[in-house]
């Protein structure tokens, strides 16, 4: 019991630690406050179920609930078999379903919330593909370490940094041609 | 502009953040499900099979029937049934046994009790599994692990599907109390399988017998890659990936000559 109560104090400090993160990587796949707080909420519970099993390998809290999250995000879009928010995607199959990736998510809306688009970097961000807009956003806004994405992503450190080193050329890019 | 200039500009981008109430109002919500979660139970035996049951459902009366018929003649004690209840994947009684499940389920006239019972029986597989982890140190035929994770993996299956066609107020509690114990169980066989991992990479770290460390690395992919399996909440998967590291670990402690290793 007493054991249980230490466990919920060691998880609360991590729920005030990354709450805000997890929201704003929720937001930005779902465009709606209400269903990124429901996302919250699951992702911390679930995060509560491995936490209190599996405490000893909860070696990257962040990546880890960063990990979660995302599962929820796919399982949402999964479970709502909308494919309106796909950027490129006409396919409406049981496959295209199946093999949801947050990075195709658009964030869109989202970069318009947080009032990103106000700023010539943020517009050129909001500019680039999805795939390159997670990435740069988890490593230079959110500020993620290598490994941490490459745990959030499911990916390898080294497609991480090659990923990252292509989003910037692209962004690169666009600025310098909007000078 | 060079990339420093670039990343300097993208760490300034402004942060939404959660308004102080909504955090504390997330965090209440989270920490009062985790509470009711905690205090939990399911009492499974009270879905007990009624007796009118058998004529409401004819077909699986029937099978019940030849069931408790067949049970009652081969055996005839109360013992057997321990043996039938005990019984593991190739064992003769192990059909009957999913047999008498599989009608229990089918009776069950309460969707939420039919989810309730599934859950038991994915643990009951679960808890077959580590049966036969433990007798394949006296070399079980590896079928018989096989089709135990199949098993595994079909009543998972069921129970999802079971929980998909739920739509009571009360299904939300019943998706998160499955969750919560499976996904308990599984992450407690995790942490299990982890220690064994630590202790046998500390040993192996000491010597230089390549097999070893060969095993030894062999034994930690399958288990990323179980615990990968369960972060994406593919408990089948996880499971099958986890006997296999087990597998390796007591084939690592064969091959080291001394069984001191696990202790």
């Amino acid at each position: 019991m007493k054991n249980n109560q230490k466990n919920k104090e060691i998880f609360s400090q991590l729920y005030d630690k990354y709450a805000d993160e997890i929201y704003r990587f929720s937001l930005s796949k779902v465009n709606s406050p209400e269903t990124a707080e429901d996302l919250v909420s699951e992702t911390f519970l679930r995060g509560w179920q491995y936490f209190v099993s599996n405490k000893a390998s909860l070696d990257s809290p962040r990546a880890f609930f960063y990990q979660i999250a995302r599962n929820m995000i796919v399982d949402f879009y999964r479970k709502k078999q909308t494919e309106a928010v796909l950027i490129g995607s006409g396919e409406k199959d049981y496959e295209s379903q199946k093999n949801i990736r947050t990075a195709d998510i658009s964030s869109d809306f989202f970069h318009q919330f947080q009032g990103i688009t106000n700023t010539p970097i943020g517009e050129a961000l909001s500019k680039l593909k999805n795939e390159h807009q997670e990435i740069l956003t988890l490593r230079y806004v959110e500020d993620l370490s290598i490994p941490e994405i490459a745990k959030t992503l499911n990916k390898n450190p080294v497609a991480v940094r090659v990923a990252i080193h292509r989003a910037l050329g692209a962004l690169k890019n666009l600025v310098t041609r909007n000078l | 502009m060079n990339n420093r200039d670039l990343i300097k500009q993208l760490k300034s981008l402004p942060k939404v953040r959660f308004s102080d109430d909504r955090k504390f109002f997330i965090k209440e919500k989270v920490f009062n499900q985790i509470e009711r979660q905690s205090q939990e139970f399911y009492p499974v035996l009270e879905n007990k099979i009624r007796f009118f049951d058998l004529f409401l459902k004819a077909k699986v009366a029937a099978t019940t029937f030849v069931a408790i018929i067949f049970v009652a003649s081969s055996i005839g004690t109360i013992a057997a049934m321990g043996a039938v209840r005990g019984s593991l994947p190739g064992d003769i009684f192990y059909p009957v046994k999913i047999g008498i499940e599989k009608t229990q389920v089918g009776l069950s006239q309460d969707k939420e009790n039919k989810v309730k019972l599934q859950t038991e029986f994915v643990l009951r597989r679960l808890e077959e599994l580590e049966a036969l982890s433990i007798d394949s140190q006296t070399h079980q035929p590896q079928e018989k692990v096989v089709e135990a994770v199949n098993n595994f993996k079909n009543e998972v299956s069921g129970v999802k599907k079971s929980l998909s066609q739920l739509n009571s107020p009360k299904s939300k509690q019943v998706q998160d109390a499955f969750d919560e114990k499976v996904a308990d169980k599984v992450g407690r066989r995790l942490a299990e399988i982890e220690k064994k991992i630590n202790i046998l990479t500390s040993v192996t770290e000491k010597t230089d017998d390549k097999k070893l460390e060969e095993l030894s690395e062999k034994a930690k992919e399958s288990f990323d890659e179980a615990k990968n399996s369960f972060m994406n909440e593919d408990l089948g998967g996880a499971i099958e990936k986890l006997v296999i590291s087990d597998g390796i670990i007591q084939e690592l402690v064969i091959a080291s000559g001394s069984d001191e290793l696990i202790k």
